[in-house]
């Protein structure tokens, strides 16, 4: 329950300047409210009981001026240093985000939505706003005036303070009380619109799915019927939520009517000069304001904490520390060696459990298993987006700790299984802000002739996921990318597997060619990659439980030979 | 304006409850309003009696005091009850008439809010819009009938006194903000375009993490992310400054209609043309009327939001439909054969056609494989024989009759489609397979669920079919979710099945099993299967090989 505040604590300490601005902004202007009340009590007084005309009161009524307009000055200085502290905080926190995303990597990040991510990077940021612009001034004013207002009246008449002294420890008490009750029922509200909304949204998306079932009509009816539903049943609790609002109001309401009941008869009896009587009862609305102010920011403080939440969540996650900073000089191939390698995703299971091998330099090595065996465990490792949790990896000799991971990953050529493109040309989408000859990895990766059909070629703009491309092409804008700059190791997620037999086969060759010579790991489905590796690992639950030639293994007949079947093109199909 | 008379429009049916939330708000503000007039007029009356040693009336405004604060606090209750009660009856109105707007239109007119993006663009425009009577209509009617209020019972004093205080409240409280709203609008829509532009950023960043890792580009992708906030702060920036204008005026304009009543009403005074308590009167209704105000700033901040909002959802509603159903359908004919004749389509700003003079004979009770590389054309058939969408040129014969002249309803029973990304709704796993007949038995949906392989699932299931399935099918994998929309289809006892690549997350033998089964429950009703697959080619009659749109070949099963 602290993480969140704790997280809002310290980012107001990285403003305090803006901070101490804005809430001496606050106070100050409440300040000048109470001083606009005296001197409007003053000149009322004058024209009224001392038969003054308006030269005589014009040094007040100038004063008054001054007042209202430095106030408003100062209103808009405070607006402007909450704007600026919450700008900077949230500036300073998305730069933070997106480092932390950077050092986790898409590994340790899998398991998080990119949608929720993406949400937390741009709308949980912005949402953490309303804590400097509107909670923090509202802190300060009802810290800061209600008690100098009581100061200013209790020598004026002791008796309307004690109506005031009296009501302000109520006033806080039925707000957290009626706070809390509508605090509750602002969030059922709010859950029951987003579940009405959800409903909508949900037919909306499977319109498709409701036509082709002829069910279009019926959920119409629906749409109408629950939110009539979520009518009734929303205003079932905000009838009773509004009621404590009601007491709250009530309070700060019949204490005003008190106040000037009271006063009218001390001033009927004479017991008080008219001047303080007014001062009274002009001060008596800014006294309850600020608290008024306060229920009403509630809502700004719990938006932003639920935002802090998220972000803390974000934070909290533990990164890797690394220190390895040596660079890696490498001929056109590497050797890789696990020695006892197990690694696991944070959740206490183990992905891999003791694994060694080792791989030489222009080796070409498949690793086969099911879903889950820690196929994909050996590659993230490689590349460094997991740490293991025991044993070494070695890289030509070195180990990979030691390394530094940015040069690491530039002798590394990563293809995955799914091809991902930006939404940038295919120019860029190859290059990725490398130097490189685009054109040439083009043609090496048989990309050239479909991207020469393109209106544009190479320079033709992709639309979101690749939009409009096939899966072959996408594929083969990978490979191009993956192979703009020569690399000494290769690290493949079986890249032909969403491909058709024909496309496989031109890819595959482009593959082969590209990768020539070096190193190369590669996580297989299919008995056809398989059977083209030099050597192959067998993975069952984390550990290593085979390894040989194709051959060997066939003949062997262990786990291997049974796994045959499960693989595409190995079983009876 | 036009859309703005649109949406209104939306809330003709709802007039009664508009109107009587804002009268009630209303009489809550002029109760508060009255309620610090009354008072200052009772004090200074006490007062001067007091001096003069006369005793006054005090029963009256006293009671009035009361009164306006009981009636200042229960019409606030009153206000706030009524006011959700209206918003809520035209948020059930607004949404069951959007929804019934675009049912024509999908899917093919609705093709890029599968995106969730756009999706969640839509649904916070329908919220902003719905919301435009609590926030935007009911406090501007509110602030103006206050004004009017206000006026007339300063003008009973005197006419300049009114004309002087109404120019500074309508000036500082009115339009001020209303001008500074204008000003914020270019702002405000650089806001919103670059707000777009982060979060589009964002996600195809985050999205290829891996691949902007592992080439080294993620440091210049992490600082053209933190330039384009930079440029959205400044945006908001802008804004805000604006905003902070229109809200400081807004304050201000109580403030200064106070000073304008002294000075106007101090020498009235003076001159014994006003009474003294009438004096701390007005100064105090001049002070107090502000309140009406207060929500302005924000209301006018609220227009041109809304006005987008209301302008992307209309031109939704008005795209053109993409099939326009015939209103006087011919009856269904007795047969089912299916025949496409050099049928063409071409989707909107495609490089090629989809599918490129396609003819294709499909005899009642044949199962035909489509089979063909993605983007090959075949889910494109499939949408066409739904009426999805219609060819631009060729024509589909059902029966001998062209599928455009037949009535949807007629259509959709007789040709049953499994999309190749099937939707299930947020609701229990038997709601969901009872979509397409909700009146199916026990029986019949047992069988199905046979059929699609799903019996053990649902019998493993604690909740068996009440199970619910999660936001979209969450909670099921993509297996299971294919095999629901398998089932749902088949309750439906169409005489033509398409099943649009049935095998996707299922492993290959179940993806074997559960096609034999259908197959087998389909035998005398065609079955048209498209797959990119090869398993259970050998049971069909008939492969049709697609590339590019076009057909490449067409043969017996038994020669593949």
């Amino acid at each position: 329950m602290s993480k969140p505040e704790t997280l809002l604590d310290d980012l107001s300490a990285g403003v305090r300047k803006e901070t101490a601005l804005l809430l001496a902004a606050a106070v100050a202007e409440g300040l000048l409210g109470v001083a606009a009340a005296f001197l409007t009590a003053r000149i009322i007084d004058a024209a009224v009981f001392r038969g003054a005309d308006l030269a005589a009161v014009l040094p007040w009524l100038a004063q008054l001026v001054g007042v209202v307009a430095f106030k408003a000055v100062i209103g808009y200085g405070g607006a402007w240093a909450g704007f600026e502290a919450a700008a900077r905080v949230r500036q300073g926190l998305f730069a933070r985000l997106l480092d932390h995303v950077g050092t986790l990597g898409p590994v340790r990040l899998a398991a998080t939505a990119t949608g929720d991510l993406a949400t937390t990077l741009t709308d949980a940021v912005a949402g953490i706003e309303p804590y400097w612009r509107q909670w923090l001034p509202a802190t300060a004013t009802v810290a800061v005036l209600p008690v100098a207002i009581l100061l200013v009246v209790l020598p004026v008449d002791w008796r309307s303070a004690a109506v005031f002294a009296v009501t302000l420890p109520l006033l806080p008490m039925f707000m957290v009380l009626a706070g809390r009750a509508a605090e509750q029922a602002n969030q059922r509200q709010w859950a029951s619109m987003a579940r009405l909304g959800g409903h909508l949204l949900d037919a909306v998306a499977g319109l498709a799915d409701l036509i082709l079932l002829g069910a279009a009509k019926r959920e119409v009816a629906l749409v109408a019927r629950t939110a009539d539903d979520y009518r009734r049943e929303t205003m079932k609790v905000l009838r009773l939520a509004f009621l404590s609002a009601l007491v709250l109001e009530f309070f700060a309401t019949v204490s005003i009517a008190v106040t000037a009941v009271l006063v009218g008869f001390r001033l009927l009896w004479g017991e008080i000069a008219f001047v303080d009587g007014l001062t009274v009862l002009l001060l008596a609305p800014q006294f309850y304001a600020p608290l008024r102010l306060l229920g009403t920011e509630r809502h700004a403080r719990m938006e932003a904490v639920a935002a802090a939440e998220r972000l803390a969540d974000v934070l909290a996650r533990p990164t890797p520390r690394r220190t390895g900073g040596e660079s890696l000089v490498a001929g056109k191939a590497v050797s890789v060696r696990f020695d006892n390698v197990a690694a696991g995703y944070g959740d206490g299971r183990l992905a891999l459990d003791g694994v060694s091998f080792e791989i030489r330099a222009g080796e070409h090595v498949a690793i086969v298993g099911e879903s889950g065996a820690g196929k994909s465990t050996i590659l993230s490792l490689i590349a460094g987006f997991l740490e293991p949790s025991a044993g070494v990896i070695l890289i030509d000799g070195r180990p990979l700790a030691d390394l530094d991971l940015a040069d690491i990953r530039r002798h590394i050529a990563l293809l995955p299984q799914r091809a991902f493109l930006f939404d940038a040309t295919i120019a860029e989408n190859v290059a990725m802000g490398r130097p490189g000859d685009v054109t040439a990895a083009l043609r090496a990766a048989r990309a050239d002739d479909f991207v020469a059909r393109l209106p544009n070629g190479a320079e033709s703009r992709l639309g979101e996921g690749g939009a409009g491309l096939s899966g072959g092409e996408a594929q083969r804008l990978m490979l191009a990318r993956a192979f703009l700059v020569p690399a000494p190791l290769v690290l493949m997620d079986e890249p032909t597997a969403h491909l058709d037999a024909g496309t496989e086969a031109a890819v595959g060759e482009a593959i082969a060619a590209l990768s020539a010579g070096r190193t190369r790991l590669t996580i297989a489905h299919r008995l056809r990659t398989v059977e083209a590796a030099d050597r192959v690992l067998v993975l069952a639950a984390g550990r290593l439980v085979e390894q040989g030639t194709p051959v060997e293994l066939k003949a062997r007949g262990g786990p291997f030979a049974d796994m045959l079947a499960t693989l595409d093109g190995g079983g009876a199909a | 304006m036009k859309d703005l008379l649109r949406l209104l429009g939306l809330y003709r049916r709802h007039v009664g409850w508009i109107l009587l939330s804002m009268v009630v708000s209303l009489i809550a503000t002029l109760a508060n309003v009255g309620l610090m007039a009354v008072s200052g007029w009772f004090i200074t009356a006490m007062a001067a009696a007091g001096l003069a040693g006369v005793t006054m009336n005090y029963f009256t405004p006293a009671a009035i005091i009361r009164g306006l604060a009981i009636l200042r606090t229960g019409g606030r209750y009153i206000d706030r009850v009524v006011g959700h009660e209206a918003t809520l009856r035209l948020l059930a109105d607004t949404r069951s008439h959007l929804f019934a707007r675009m049912v024509p239109l999908a899917p093919a007119a609705l093709d890029d809010l599968r995106s969730g993006d756009l999706l969640a663009r839509l649904k916070a425009d329908i919220d902003r819009l719905e919301l435009t009577f609590l926030r935007l209509l009911s406090p501007l009617a509110v602030a103006l009938l206050t004004l009017a209020a206000v006026g007339l019972a300063l003008f009973l004093h005197d006419g300049r006194l009114a004309a002087g205080v109404l120019a500074v409240l309508v000036g500082c409280g009115l339009v001020a903000p209303a001008l500074a709203a204008v000003a914020a609008a270019a702002p405000g829509r650089a806001l919103t375009a670059r707000s777009a532009d982060l979060r589009r950023l964002v996600v195809d960043d985050l999205s290829g993490l891996m691949p902007l890792i592992a080439v080294g580009a993620f440091v210049g992708h992490r600082d053209r992310l933190i330039r384009a906030m930079a440029s959205l702060v400044d945006a908001e920036r802008q804004l805000a400054r604006r905003v902070a204008l229109g809200q400081v005026l807004g304050r201000l304009s109580g403030d200064l209609a106070l000073v304008v009543a002294l000075a106007v009403g101090v020498p009235l005074v003076a001159v014994g043309r006003m009474a003294g308590p009438d004096l701390a009167m007005a100064a105090l209704l001049s002070l107090s009327a502000a309140e009406a105000f207060i929500g302005l700033p924000a209301a006018f901040l609220g227009v041109s939001s809304t006005l987008a909002s209301a302008r992307r959802l209309f031109a939704i509603l008005d795209r053109p439909p993409p099939i326009i159903e015939r209103i006087d359908p011919r009856p269904l004919p007795g047969g089912r054969d299916l025949r496409l004749d050099g049928v063409t389509l071409r989707y909107p700003g495609a490089f090629r056609p989809a599918l490129d003079r396609i003819g294709l004979d499909i005899p009642f009770g044949s199962h035909v494989a489509l089979v063909g590389e993605s983007g090959a054309g075949k889910s494109s058939v499939a949408a066409l024989l739904a009426r999805l969408r219609d060819p631009g040129i060729g024509e589909i014969r059902l029966g001998g009759v062209a599928l455009a002249d037949l009535a949807l309803a007629d259509l959709r029973r007789t040709i049953g489609v499994v999309p190749q990304k099937p939707h299930l709704f947020t609701m229990t796993l038997e709601a969901n397979l009872r979509l397409g007949r909700p009146s199916a038995t026990a029986d019949e949906l047992a069988g199905a669920l046979e059929t699609a392989g799903l019996s053990d699932f649902v019998a493993r299931l604690p909740k068996g079919l009440a199970t619910p399935v999660g936001i979209a099918g969450t909670t099921l994998s993509g297996g299971e979710a294919r095999r629901v929309a398998i089932a749902r289809v088949l309750l439906v006892d169409p005489d033509i099945l398409v099943l649009d690549e049935p095998g996707e997350g299922l492993d290959p033998e179940t993806e074997a099993a559960v096609l034999n089964r259908v197959l087998d429950r389909m035998t005398g009703r065609t079955v048209i299967l498209v797959t990119h697959a090869r398993a259970a080619l050998h049971r069909m009659d008939q492969v049709v090989a697609l590339d590019g749109g076009r057909i490449v070949s067409n043969r017996p099963a038994s020669a593949v």
